[in-house]
């Protein structure tokens, strides 16, 4: 099942499956691990649900939504 | 020309704090020419020979999208006009979290200069049980490897050393230009799984989740800990910034003027005194008074910089700064500015995107900052009677004062919009931000940043604040010494009088508009000086002579022109030396001058039409 990062909970993981973002996000965004089959977690959201906090690689990298939506994942729970 | 090294690595990694345990105070910031990025060298002596260390700007990756990777990329591969191409690269990288590092040293090893992996933080990672294969990661590599403590300064010789086999060598870099496009996925994707292979070669245990972290990430997040904090934090640096410095500034101004009463005594010709007391040492205290202020701000931006909380502080407030266009990262630097505009400006440099720097630093000017407030009081003072308002919950005096921050925070929040959506609209950035480990900040980079800054401020901001000071001691000093009254100032004044006329105000006032421009509380004492000439002593207090001389709605229509004029030459000053431009400093005063006027002007005509005086 297919969602994407923004979609998830506090404390939820998935493995990135492809990207719908400009290239030079995506580009960014995978050199800072955020690569097709590396695993992500939400750690949490900011007090107003934006922007968000994810867990890559051994780093938190805050993202906003708009971005975060255009990760699509598959769901591990 | 000395040989240059150059220390390359990712923001966090501690490459800095290498920096600073190789060159000590030996520090020189300038800017590259033409950008804004600081270019941070220092001096390394090895058996003999002087050579220059390079800081580059903490980096993910050296492919040039922003000015910082372009800088780092033309510096590493030789192909800046101005610094020879380096004999050798320092890449400091995160041992704990080295998969991400190992991508940048890749792409640095591409470039085929001698190249030296410092394995950093390595206290850290043997902390959470992390080991490394040193020889397999430097074969796996091509490159040697040594680990380091950079706080405790472990490994800084096996760095020297390394700088010294390499002192005399000439190796050209293997890329001749600089790549104009961004990698393709796939590069990033195939040098990712070599950092991966090199990894699980040399790695003989990954290193575990910090229990230490956890908790203290816990605490800083937590709905009712971390807003307390977080509040706390808001607090102090502004409660500082505004209060703490003060007893410092004061000693400083105390100081210069019985250093300029001890000078007078001493000198006979009036001139000559006037322009030493008045001029000279009024005009270095002047510029020193800011000190104390910035030495406090940065005192605060590097503890929470080094400790990781800034980025968590951006982190909460992004959604709110981004409703007027801005970011997380502009939230502090606009805090600080109701103390002061310098310090504030100052602190923009934490933001990493140009355009929203930019944007942050044109709008820290119409924050409240403390030295408006000596003239709102006067004038408050001298015209808003104490009454209670609001079913006597506030006085009418505070409710005006409140105001008029609020004037300067609702204009600044349009202008904001204004801004990034015309001239400095950027392409859609997106905001990604990482939120570091929290560390334990060390005590000789954060000295190192509140010298270096300091410095900064004196030696180039300080110079032109100094020299406009001279030149309007010259202006309210001359052609006749010592009397404002017919001096050059008084002339000006006359001369813009029918521009200000329509705001309601005379020339008197105009004088106090331009002595005023080397410090806004100055024209409290230029009005005191000019009404006391006119008047004689006539044994009235200031704010008593105010009332004579002023009328309520000139009062108000003045307190709005100095909410929202650039009435500071300092403001430009360090607005100059931050953007490496005038032009930065010239748009700022202009827009906030007219902004004043039609404020202004808005106001005093307005009010006549409503039947006030």
């Amino acid at each position: 099942m297919t969602t994407t990062l923004d979609k998830l909970t506090e404390g939820q993981k998935g493995v990135i499956v492809g990207f719908d973002l400009p290239l030079e996000t995506q580009i960014r965004l995978m050199e800072l691990g955020f690569l097709e089959g590396h695993e992500v977690k939400l750690v949490r959201f900011a007090p107003l649900k934006d922007p968000l906090e994810v867990a890559v690689l051994n780093s938190r990298i805050s993202i906003r939504r708009a971005e975060a939506s255009g990760i699509r994942l598959r769901h591990l729970g | 020309m000395d040989k240059v090294f150059a220390i390359a690595g990712n923001p966090n990694s501690g490459k800095t704090t290498i920096f600073n345990q190789l060159t000590g105070l030996r520090q020189k910031v300038a800017n590259y020419p033409g950008v804004t990025v600081e270019k941070v060298a220092g001096v390394v002596q090895v058996n003999g020979s002087h050579l220059t260390v390079i800081d580059l700007p903490g980096t993910y990756s050296i492919h040039p999208r922003s000015p910082e990777e372009k800088i780092a990329c033309e510096v590493l591969c030789g192909l800046r006009p101005d610094i020879p191409a380096p004999s050798g690269i320092v890449c400091v990288v995160d041992s704990t979290n080295l998969e991400r590092n190992l991508y940048l040293a890749l792409q640095i090893r591409e470039i085929g200069l001698p190249m030296l992996l410092v394995l950093n933080m390595a206290d850290e990672m043997k902390g959470r049980g992390g080991r490394i294969d040193q020889q397999r990661l430097s074969e796996q590599l091509g490159v040697p490897v040594v680990s380091a403590v950079g706080k405790k300064g472990e490994g800084v010789e096996e760095i020297r050393r390394f700088l010294a086999t390499y002192a005399h060598t000439n190796r050209l870099p293997l890329c001749l230009k600089v790549p104009a496009n961004a990698p393709a996925p796939e590069e990033v994707r195939s040098r990712y799984r070599r950092a991966g292979e090199i990894l699980a070669a040399s790695q003989i245990q990954a290193l575990s989740d910090s229990p230490l972290q956890e908790f203290v990430d816990r605490a800083v997040t937590h709905p009712v800990l971390g807003s307390a904090l977080f509040l706390a934090v808001v607090i102090v640096v502004f409660q500082s910034v505004f209060t703490w410095a003060k007893p410092l500034m004061d000693l400083l101004q105390v100081s210069f003027l019985r250093l300029g009463e001890g000078v007078k005594i001493y000198i006979q010709n009036p001139l000559l005194r006037s322009l030493l007391t008045d001029g000279l040492i009024a005009g270095v205290g002047s510029v020193l008074a800011f000190v104390p202020q910035i030495f406090i701000l940065f005192l605060f931006i590097s503890l929470l910089e080094d400790s990781g909380y800034m980025a968590r502080a951006a982190f909460l407030m992004d959604r709110v700064m981004k409703k007027i266009g801005l970011q997380g990262k502009s939230f502090l630097p606009l805090l600080s500015s109701y103390a002061c505009a310098i310090p504030g400006i100052m602190a923009c440099r934490t933001i990493e995107n140009k355009n929203d720097r930019l944007a942050t630093m044109m709008i820290a000017p119409l924050m409240t900052c403390s030295a408006r407030l000596p003239v709102y009081t006067l004038l408050i003072a001298a015209f808003v009677p104490q009454i209670q308002v609001l079913g006597s919950l506030v006085s009418l005096p505070t409710m005006v004062l409140l105001g008029l921050y609020a004037l300067g925070l609702g204009i600044a929040v349009v202008v904001a919009s204004v801004l990034k959506s015309s001239v400095l609209k950027s392409k859609p950035t997106p905001f990604i931000l990482e939120l570091p480990p929290y560390r334990i900040p060390n005590a000789r980079t954060v000295f190192n940043t509140i010298w270096n800054r300091s410095r900064l401020f004196v030696r180039r901001a300080g110079t032109i604040i100094l020299g406009i000071s001279l030149l309007l001691w010259v202006l309210a000093s001359f052609p006749h010494r010592g009397d404002i009254h017919t001096s050059f100032a008084a002339a000006a004044g006359r001369l813009i009088e029918p521009a200000i006329r329509p705001l309601g105000f005379d020339w008197r006032i105009g004088i106090g508009l331009i002595t005023s421009f080397a410090a806004r509380e100055v024209i409290v004492s230029s009005l005191s000086t000019i009404y006391k000439v006119q008047a004689g002593d006539s044994g009235l207090t200031l704010v008593e002579t105010v009332r004579q001389q002023m009328t309520p709605l000139t009062a108000v229509s003045l307190m709005v022109f100095f909410a929202l004029a650039c009435q500071c030459a300092s403001t430009l000053a360090v607005v100059k030396r931050e953007t490496n431009s005038w032009r930065w400093p010239a748009f700022l005063f202009s827009y906030m001058s007219v902004l004043a006027y039609l404020c202004s002007l808005l106001t005093y005509q307005g009010g006549r039409l409503l039947g006030f005086v």
